[in-house]
């Protein structure tokens, strides 16, 4: 298949079918999430794989968006942040936790660190700061300085007794 | 003082931790960002970038662009009204018509269709050049008279000598703001022959004139409105798309979406001007110092931009906070060819406290004496002049500041046991190579100054629009939120001065009265100034109205807990009802205390206030490999007031760790005037691994003029670090290291014997690494597939 060609495919998005109609083989998820379906909950940092904004589930495992082929996860499940939010507007623990620590402040990184903070607790219940430092790499924040990021995800990460 | 270690939703009023007003949209990804912006109808745009960073225009082609089908615009330096603009001098071309003067210069510019269709349009553009031979070292360019500005002055007696001299010569590197968002936003025809321009910006009130004089129209026909800031620290207050966006949808009159690539926004961003300082202290044997000499280098790029208000800065706070009663300074902005420069987070300064504070450090060495207890001796107080002709009328802790740092407690050393150590805590972090026989620990404490407020005669001021009605006030203010937290610190004021909980603030666009930029740590001590003093106003007329109403002493009256209240605090009537229905409203414009340039006769001062704060800074050190770990940061700040304390100690943070990504790994490389590392695979900011503890504590001296006496804070933080940090790996290396960033290769180079030349170009230390090659012909990175 070469860059040049169009296709059309179904997407598995926050449990429903999205088509996608007529779209290069080489749109990236990130690009056809945001520009295509209009979900931009998802952020285009550095479209190189390094920054984490454009963090998704895909079957369960965090990704950057920007670094897989749209059509190649066709037929995958996928969750974005949209999909990961409560639908009555309240939120999660985790995202309770990043708003308690002041965990953010332009923001712009924080859908992604949620996505990536939430498979990583899931595989880590009691994560120490060491283990969130080391499973965390893989986001950046320019604002933070990262210290309130650690004890927001830490707190979420505490399984309750 | 002890710090809150969370937010609150529900508390209210100057003191509190109260939660960002946007946070809950923020962390469920429903806030919108400029890069978000989408609409009915809209095209793409792109812009076709220059190759060469200094060429002659031979051809310009647009049609090959202009007959591919999706294509509603393509525009050249003939279709702009106005072709020259600039922050302060009107010297830059929208897009390059003669030349071409750094790579990335924009030249020409695409609507259409969908992305991938605009970009291919832009790649389908023919450009003819003719190159020419760049500057590319500052050197070379004072050598040939492309100087922005040349600063000389000197105070007391110049002639005086030290017993004890210590000289230095100083590098820092080109940093790049990196912030998350790349540069976007989208532009439309207002429907009335005029533009609205909407997106990420930090001062609405200067993109306005620059986008409207480049269009050929009056001010009133431009509207700006900012949009969802994904970070900016100094960068956002250059234009890059903005009058692109409105000169295309002008012309197709459809709204037209700008969105950069990462490698785009590196090319196209203002970065901070590299610098070479040299710099000499005089000193009896005692360590008290007598006198500074210094000669600053800053390198800005191709056209003037802001670069004469940075070495303003760097030439008067080479001082750092110390007294000095005897001073010989000169400066010089230059022009090269390596792209522009311009403000970033801590503009100027920075540069010059890395100096400063590096020859401090080795006067310490000489004399054999604590760094922190000469840097104390010689703290600069309350009543002393400046060597710019200033006094210091303001509070000033700085030996307080000192003091308190050196006293906060030390991490514990590494374990003896290996094994115990999980390496995160290693230099090197996550898989390295370090051993721990060859890790050392380096410990030294800085101290700085910076100005809050613009400064040398640049007017600083903001006007407010307060509404109160139905107990819930709404203000307008043009100051920008960035992240910094204007938003939240503006409803918590007018929460303390009109006794209410629910206060809300309008985006910032220009239908509102200007405001003062999110530059140089100014917005609470000017536009949270405003915000108090148009509260203050409203207050009186909401009690004026009510005392009317109800014939009761106005003297007698007071509103708290959303009550109208009497002298003794008990509830009369909540404010939602007291104010039947009606809207009371105040405007107030609150102007700082002018300045002077610095060259200018007048008795005015020069920066409206400085700041002061100190960073002891922890490191380990392979003496190896060179690899360093920050271990902890332990930062004294002088704030005046703190309104809201976990978003001061966030400032404090965020801050030094942007500062420690300058001290260690943050240099955007350019060689022959091309950019050698425009992506963050190779332009390393700091990761959730190398960010240190960081512990904040804070000196509360009302500063005056203020009511509240609060002091800005955003940008010490970041200007301290990388003198911090560099002089702890000093310490831990016993190198003369005279450049920032204090990478592995560079600490690694000096280690295995090599001598600590100071690099004399922008391009860094001397070993390139993987990105010795030069990339020409210069590729717009993924986003163009040709």
């Amino acid at each position: 298949m070469s860059a040049e060609e169009k296709i059309s495919y179904t997407l598995q998005i926050n449990g429903k079918s999205h088509k996608v109609e007529n779209a290069f083989y080489s749109e990236n998820l990130l690009d056809v999430l945001r520009y295509r379906l209009g979900m931009t909950g998802t952020k285009f940092g550095c479209e190189h794989g390094q920054c984490g904004a454009c963090t998704v589930h895909i079957d369960g495992k965090p990704v950057c968006s920007c670094m897989e082929l749209a059509a190649v996860v066709a037929g995958s499940e996928i969750t974005t942040i949209e999909g990961y939010n409560k639908p009555d507007g309240t939120l999660t623990k985790l995202q309770q936790c990043f708003v308690k620590h002041a965990a953010l402040q332009c923001g712009y990184c924080t859908p992604g660190f949620i996505m990536s903070a939430a498979a990583f607790i899931a595989e880590h219940p009691n994560a120490t700061e060491e283990e969130i430092r080391e499973g965390m790499d893989g986001n950046l924040c320019r604002c933070t300085g990262y210290g309130r990021i650690i004890a927001a995800i830490k707190e979420a990460a505490e399984v309750s007794k | 003082m002890k710090l809150d270690q969370e937010t609150s939703p529900t508390a209210t009023g100057i003191g509190a931790s109260l939660q960002r007003p946007d946070a809950i949209a923020k962390v469920r990804g429903e806030f919108e960002y400029a890069p978000d912006l989408l609409q009915e109808g809209m095209l793409w745009g792109a812009t076709r970038r220059s190759e060469y960073p200094y060429a002659r225009l031979i051809r310009v082609n647009l049609k090959p662009a202009q007959e591919m089908p999706g294509v509603h615009a393509v525009l050249g330096a003939w279709d702009v009204p106005d072709n020259r603009f600039g922050a302060i001098n009107n010297d830059q071309p929208v897009l390059a018509d003669d030349f071409v003067r750094y790579v990335g210069e924009p030249i020409a510019i695409v609507a259409a269709e969908d992305a991938e269709t605009a970009r291919r349009a832009a790649a389908a553009i023919e450009i003819e050049y003719e190159p020419q031979i760049p500057i590319t070292d500052p050197v070379d360019a004072l050598a040939a008279g492309k100087i922005y500005r040349h600063v000389k002055y000197s105070h007391g007696d110049p002639t005086v000598v030290g017993e004890i001299q210590v000289e230095g010569t100083y590098t820092t590197a080109r940093q790049d703001h990196s912030f998350m968002a790349p540069d976007a936003g989208i532009a439309r025809p207002d429907g009335h022959g005029g533009v609205e321009v909407i997106g990420a910006t930090q001062w609405v009130h200067a993109d306005r004139p620059q986008i409207a004089a480049s269009l050929g129209f009056p001010q009133e026909k431009v509207l700006v409105r900012n949009v969802g800031v994904g970070g900016s620290f100094g960068g956002r207050v250059s234009i890059t798309w903005q009058i692109h966006g409105a000169l295309l949808a002008m012309h197709t009159g459809r709204p037209v979406k700008f969105l950069y690539s990462r490698k785009e926004t590196f090319h196209a961003r203002y970065h901070r001007h590299p610098s070479r300082i040299w710099v000499r202290h005089h000193a009896t044997r005692d360590g008290i110092l007598l006198k500074v000499e210094a000669r600053l280098l800053y390198e800005g790029g191709p056209y003037s931009h802001t670069s004469a208000a940075g070495i303003g800065n760097g030439c008067t706070l080479i001082q750092g906070p110390y007294r000095i009663p005897n001073a010989e300074i000169e400066g010089w902005a230059v022009g090269t060819n390596n792209g522009m420069c311009g403000p970033l987070r801590g503009f100027g300064v920075l540069q010059a406290i890395f100096a400063c504070e590096s020859n401090i450090t080795k006067l310490a060495r000489e004399l054999k004496m604590d760094g922190g207890e000469l840097r104390a001796k010689n703290a600069l107080q309350h009543g002393d002049h400046w060597i710019f002709r200033q006094v210091q009328d303001r509070p000033t802790p700085v030996e307080e500041i000192i003091k308190k740092c050196q006293a906060m407690p030390l991490p514990p050393p590494l374990p003896d046991d290996e094994r115990k150590i999980h390496p995160v805590h290693l230099p090197g972090g996550i898989a390295t190579p370090t051993r721990k026989q060859h890790i050392k620990r380096g410990i030294a404490i800085c101290a700085a100054a910076k100005n809050v407020c613009l400064s040398e005669g640049a007017p600083v001021n903001s006007t407010a629009l307060i509404t109160l009605r139905d107990g819930v006030a709404t203000i307008d203010c043009a100051a920008a939120e960035v992240g910094q937290g204007f938003v939240t610190i503006a409803c918590q004021i007018v929460q303390t001065v009109l006794g209410i909980s629910k206060v809300h603030i309008n985006n910032p666009d220009t239908n509102m009265p200007p405001a003062a930029t999110t530059d140089g740590s100014q917005q609470t001590v000017t536009s949270g100034t405003v915000v108090q003093i148009t509260a203050q106003t409203l207050k009186e007329r909401f009690l004026k109205f009510f005392a009317r109403e109800h014939s009761l002493d106005v003297n007698a009256l007071d509103m708290r807990d959303d009550f109208v209240v009497d002298k003794d605090g008990k509830h009369i009537m909540p404010i939602a009802e007291a104010g039947m229905g009606l809207v009371f409203r105040a405007t107030e414009r609150f102007d700082q205390r002018s300045t002077r340039a610095i060259e200018d006769e007048s008795d005015k001062p020069v920066h409206v206030t400085i700041g002061f704060s100190a960073n002891r800074c922890v490191v380990d050190v392979d003496i190896e490999l060179g690899l360093v770990k920050v271990v902890q940061m332990d930062i004294v700040h002088d704030i005046g007031r703190i309104i809201n304390p976990m978003q001061a100690q966030g400032q404090i943070e965020g801050g030094a760790v942007q500062g420690m990504g300058l001290g260690l790994m943050e240099n955007l490389k350019a060689e022959n005037g091309y950019l050698l590392n425009p992506d963050w695979r190779s332009y390393h900011i700091p990761t959730i691994v190398d960010a240190p503890t960081i512990n904040a504590d804070f000196v509360c001296y009302p500063e005056p003029g203020y009511y509240y006496g609060w002091k800005g804070i955003a940008e010490l933080p970041h200007v301290q670090a990388p003198a911090a940090v560099v002089a702890a790996v000093r310490d831990a290396t016993g190198l003369d290291l005279p450049f920032a960033p204090a990478t592995p290769e560079y600490v690694a180079h000096i280690l295995e014997g090599n001598d600590a030349i100071t690099p004399t170009s922008s391009s860094g230390d001397h070993r390139h690494g993987p990105w010795k090659v030069l990339p020409p012909p210069y590729d717009m990175g993924p986003w163009v597939r040709k």
